[in-house]
């Protein structure tokens, strides 16, 4: 028996669709608690269908990309494990990474390599899953103690809120830019950067007379600065 | 109900069902072992598995630290469940709130945020799911076609475009620090060393970011 019958087995099929299942109960039960808030807060539902369409029709973009890191990791841990990796917990670039680390770690050369022993391909997958719960185990042990002490100083600065989350938000994506910005080597990356960020601020300027333009503005200027790249690309290359 | 009793639902929610989610992945792994009567080795996979944990925790603690201000502590029980926190999750949480009009920290961002991550995660399921039905082969053609091939490599920056630009307008003089510290880092350090310890340095930059902005406005300036 190889490593692969296991990974395509239906005993892998189901192990890993209902932890999908359940895992997929958290958002429901969240957006209960959500939606009985928002009534207290008297929101409205439009703002609620807002939100939801906004961020569905932009999550569509960053998911296509996820399903070709899906087909790279079935050939060597097979048809499932991918499935579930990729459709919680972790991300491609995690998954690729966390599985090559295993494989190495338990004497292999990669996790490319055909026939991997049975034992160890289920310490591999040992691995990985335990690998990326560190995070969620922190939010189990000290989110609330820690959401408790940034509500106090919250309470105390009222009318900093704004402008402190306003400034970590900058600092947070400032950080993950900065390699981008930087690499003047990679023009298309720049022209993304560039691209997206000039139709950000005319679809901005746009949504004040169109409101309906305002839930896609996101996403279209994604678009644009994913095209910008390709146009430039073509024209370098 | 009181502002208090949400926080503690939410957190309860949160703890729960991230146990429940914990317990599911570790299934697998120990599933297959009983199935397939293939004993885990544990001392081994301690050993072996020790040092990715240790790696990828540290910098996913940095990162819930950072993220958890910004879309409130609901959001991100989800987020880290579900994945794709940086360049799924924490996009499609501002971008729902600023289309709402709420400022992040705030409590109706956080019910907003809520909803745009549970959203995002319902999306990003079904699509790897088809993905794994059928249309993975399908789409591989379009994603290898050479004109379209510089679109998905740059992705992550035309994200960063669309989301940074617009707060940058927004706030000019907040932005100065936020932007120009991560820059001057890399030059100094250098590309390698700043991409393996981004979650650390992205921890030290909000702090001065934080700081610089409650510096301008305790001078009035903002």
């Amino acid at each position: 028996m190889s490593h692969l019958d296991i990974a395509n087995s239906s005993a892998m099929a189901i192990l890993c669709g209902i932890t999908i299942l359940i895992v997929l109960l958290q958002p429901v039960l969240f957006i209960f608690a959500a939606v009985k808030r928002s009534k207290e807060l008297n929101m409205s539902k439009e703002e609620l269908k807002e939100a939801a369409t906004s961020s569905a029709v932009f999550s569509i973009i960053p998911s296509l990309p996820i399903i070709i890191s899906y087909l790279i990791l079935v050939p060597s841990l097979g048809r499932y494990f991918p499935w579930l990796r990729l459709s919680v917990v972790g991300s491609a670039s995690y998954e690729t990474m966390a599985a090559n680390m295993a494989a190495e770690a338990f004497g292999l050369e990669s996790i490319s390599v055909p026939n991997i022993p049975v034992d160890v391909f289920v310490s591999i997958v040992f691995v990985v899953t335990v690998g990326i719960l560190g995070g969620n185990i922190f939010n189990v042990f000290f989110l609330k103690t820690y959401d408790k002490k940034v509500e106090s100083l919250k309470n105390k600065n009222a009318k900093l809120v704004p402008v402190i989350t306003t400034a970590m938000f900058l600092g947070l994506y400032g950080t993950m830019t900065a390699p981008h910005i930087t690499n003047f080597t990679d023009i298309p990356a720049v022209t993304a950067i560039a691209g997206a960020g000039i139709a950000a601020l005319i679809f901005d300027r746009l949504a004040r007379k169109v409101k309906r333009l305002k839930e896609f503005a996101f996403p279209l200027s994604m678009i644009v600065g994913m095209l910008a790249s390709c146009v430039v690309n073509a024209m370098i290359v | 109900m009181s502002e208090k009793s949400f926080y503690t639902r939410i957190h309860n929610l949160g703890r729960i069902t991230v146990i429940l989610a914990l317990i599911c992945f570790m299934a697998v792994p120990f599933g297959l072992s009983i199935v397939y009567d293939q004993p885990l080795n544990i001392a081994s996979c301690v050993e072996n598995g020790a040092p990715i944990f240790l790696t990828f925790a540290i910098s996913g603690i940095c990162e819930n630290l950072s993220f958890m201000p910004i879309i409130g502590s609901g959001a991100l029980y989800m987020a880290c469940v579900t994945g794709n926190v940086s360049n799924m999750k924490i996009p499609a949480a501002v971008n729902a709130m600023e289309v709402a009009g709420y400022a992040p920290g705030t409590e109706k961002a956080d019910v907003i945020s809520i909803i745009a991550v549970a959203a995002s995660t319902f999306v990003t399921t079904a699509i790897v799911f088809l993905g794994m039905l059928f249309l993975a082969p399908l789409f591989e053609p379009i994603y290898n076609t050479p004109f379209l091939q510089p679109a998905f490599a740059n992705m992550v920056p035309a994200l960063m475009g669309a989301l940074v630009v617009p707060n940058v307008v927004k706030a000019p003089k907040q932005a100065i620090v936020p932007i120009i510290l991560p820059i001057v880092v890399i030059f100094i350090v250098g590309r390698t060393f700043f991409s393996s310890y981004q979650s650390y340095i992205m921890m030290v930059v909000i702090i001065f970011s934080a700081l610089y902005s409650y510096a301008l406005h305790k001078k009035g300036i903002i």
